[in-house]
């Protein structure tokens, strides 16, 4: 495992911002986090570099303690903020320099290239460039650094839906060179186009973790009963997940579809829908409607 | 110490730098050069009768402050000169932490392969190569001011001595003419290094105050008025203890007191073999106090201790995102 996590928690006082947070990520995975504003994910991420020492529990990358040896962690980890704020007297050519020199076999000439493909004007001073320029100057930075970790967090933030295709093809680029990567979005549907597993995250816990390949097997049949409904065969019945309201019934499953469908097919239904389950109806299952992202 | 890092430190700081440079140079020439204006007899006549009620405040007898390594030396406590310093290290101590969180930079500077160690000493070396070379440009332009000064001596008349004697007679019928002579002839500027190195000390524990309490804060501005707000009360308490008995043992609690560099210029020119010593056996007919040793000393522990208090917070604290 590239990344692992024990029982991590982070309180201030009497405020919980991450609870007993336990998983894993193996090398050359894409994981997602996923959760509103307040969920823990920036929390999380910022304990992963060191930059926060844990309440309690522990967390390690690459084997080293990301406390104890957060130098360790950091030279495999390229890191993109949430919220970026670069050097302000700066150009952004010195930006880039700058990431290049720090970081031991940092490359200048693939931050431009990164930036040219981003359609980012690298001789703008940072004081005058937008919030999406800025975020364009830190992605150049975090991809072109040669780590075998790349956390993002929100890394499609303020960026245009041309530049987020660009982002999530960089995402998949760099999962083809080996690249592990953690990133943190509200965009339910970029996690489900890039991710390999994603863990939802409610009030500082991680609730749920999810296999995105398992998830796009994953389907939800909704029909209204006008008869009797009877108990499913056994060999179903494990297979199925049942819920009754009035006469709504709603089947999911994660088996194939064919033996349900004929199974289904002998039943008094009437107004059948089938749709695949998708991450979006999973995220709901934990957050309500108010706090659903975009 | 990371390249990159280094780079940038000096980026955030040469204009600062830059501009308190050639304001120390140019002031401290022109206050040298102003020294040239009046001559000694006027000087005298404006500074005794204020003698009496403001003496107190002096630091050196009056007999040295009539000469004109003593006239000279007021070069280090006009505000100008010595806040130029403090206003060096309180503003590069309070960026080196809460300056970074401030603007929000500390994170993408902390997320790449540097220690924290790396990131503020890196900053504390440059503030203090900065504060060198300040301090060298307060004494060249001292320097260039007493080498390029000329001043007029008082009419004297011509003098004789008896050839093989030490017997020298005022001839009378010679004529009193007023003499040019360069400030160089009055003033040694080696005298001027011990003071130099005492405002040196001082914009050390400046720096070093400011850097802990930036370690441990997440706003500048904080930390700035937080510094600020200690220095003025340190003056408060050293213009205090000057004041009146009442108010002497105030003189205790303030690390102004070490910070006398007319003093200091005092010791090197009248009491030369107690330049370095560590408790002053003699000045002006009176024993006792700090030596020039002690008071940097003093000075220099103050700004260490700071460092290594800040270094231990910084080193353990966590690092809140930017706001």
């Amino acid at each position: 495992m590239l990344v692992e996590t024990d029982s991590l928690s982070k309180r201030y006082g009497a405020f919980v911002a991450l609870q007993s947070c336990s998983f894993s990520i193996s090398a050359g995975e894409v994981f997602g986090l996923l959760g509103p504003n307040g969920a823990g994910k920036t929390t999380l991420l910022r304990l992963l570099l060191g930059f926060l020492r844990p309440s309690s529990g522990s967390a390690q990358i690459g084997g080293w303690d990301c406390q104890r040896q957060s130098l360790a962690v950091r030279k495999l980890v390229a890191y993109l903020p949430g919220d970026v704020r670069l050097f302000r007297s700066m150009r952004g050519t010195d930006v880039l320099q700058f990431f290049s020199e720090v970081r031991r076999g940092g490359s200048y000439g693939k931050a431009a290239a990164i930036a040219e493909e981003l359609k980012l004007d690298i001789s703008v001073r940072v004081s005058r460039m937008s919030t999406g320029m800025r975020q364009k100057l830190a992605l150049a930075a975090a991809f072109a650094a040669d780590t075998p970790l790349l956390i993002l967090d929100e890394p499609t933030a303020n960026l245009d839906p041309s530049v987020r295709k660009t982002v999530l093809r960089l995402v998949e680029d760099a999962r083809k060179h080996g690249r592990t990567i953690l990133f943190s979005s509200h965009v339910l549907a970029e996690a489900e186009e890039v991710c390999d597993r994603v863990g939802i995250m409610r009030h500082g816990e991680l609730v749920h973790m999810q296999d995105i390949l398992e998830l796009r097997r994953g389907h939800r049949i909704g029909a209204r009963l006008t008869g009797p409904f009877p108990d499913p065969p056994g060999a179903l019945r494990s297979q199925l997940a049942l819920q009754l309201d009035n006469d709504r019934l709603t089947v999911e499953t994660y088996s194939p579809l064919g033996p349900i469908l004929d199974w289904l097919a002998g039943l008094p239904l009437e107004e059948i829908r089938v749709e695949p389950i998708g991450l979006r109806s999973l995220y709901e299952r934990f957050h309500s409607a108010e706090s659903l992202p975009t | 110490m990371n390249r990159a890092l280094v780079k940038k430190s000096i980026s955030d700081s040469q204009w600062l730098f830059l501009s308190l440079a050639v304001l120390l140079f140019t002031f401290c020439w022109f206050r040298v050069w102003i020294v040239s204006f009046l001559e000694m007899p006027s000087f005298a006549a404006v500074v005794q009768p204020l003698w009496e009620k403001f003496g107190q405040f002096s630091p050196v007898a009056l007999d040295h402050l009539l000469s004109y390594p003593g006239r000279v030396a007021l070069t280090f406590v006009e505000p100008l000169v010595f806040l130029s310093i403090v206003i060096w290290g309180i503003a590069r101590g309070s960026d080196a932490v809460s300056g970074e969180l401030s603007r929000g930079t500390m994170e993408m500077v902390m997320a790449q392969p540097v220690s924290r160690l790396q990131v503020l000493y890196t900053q504390v070396a440059i503030t203090l190569l900065g504060l060198v070379l300040l301090c060298f440009c307060c004494w060249f332009g001292i320097f260039v001011g007493v080498e390029t000064t000329q001043i007029v001596e008082p009419a004297t008349r011509p003098t004789w001595t008896i050839p093989g004697t030490e017997w020298t007679f005022s001839l009378p019928l010679g004529r009193a003419e007023p003499r040019v002579v360069g400030l160089a002839t009055k003033v040694n500027c080696r005298d001027m290094i011990p003071p130099t190195i005492n405002l040196l000390c001082l914009g050390f524990t400046m720096a070093g105050l400011a850097t802990l309490f930036s370690s441990w804060d997440r706003y500048r501005w904080r930390s700035i008025g937080i510094i600020s707000g200690i220095f003025i009360l340190q003056m408060m308490a050293k213009i205090g203890a000057k004041s009146t008995e009442a108010l002497e043992f105030l003189q205790w609690i303030t690390f102004l007191s070490a910070f006398e560099p007319q003093i200091q210029v005092q010791v090197a020119v009248d009491y030369p073999t107690q330049l370095w010593s560590w408790k002053l056996i003699e000045v002006a007919g009176e024993t006792g106090g700090l030596g020039p040793l002690s008071s940097n000393v003093i000075l220099l522990g103050i700004g260490l201790l700071s460092y290594l208090t800040a270094t231990w917070i910084f080193c353990r604290r966590d690092l809140p995102a930017p706001i």
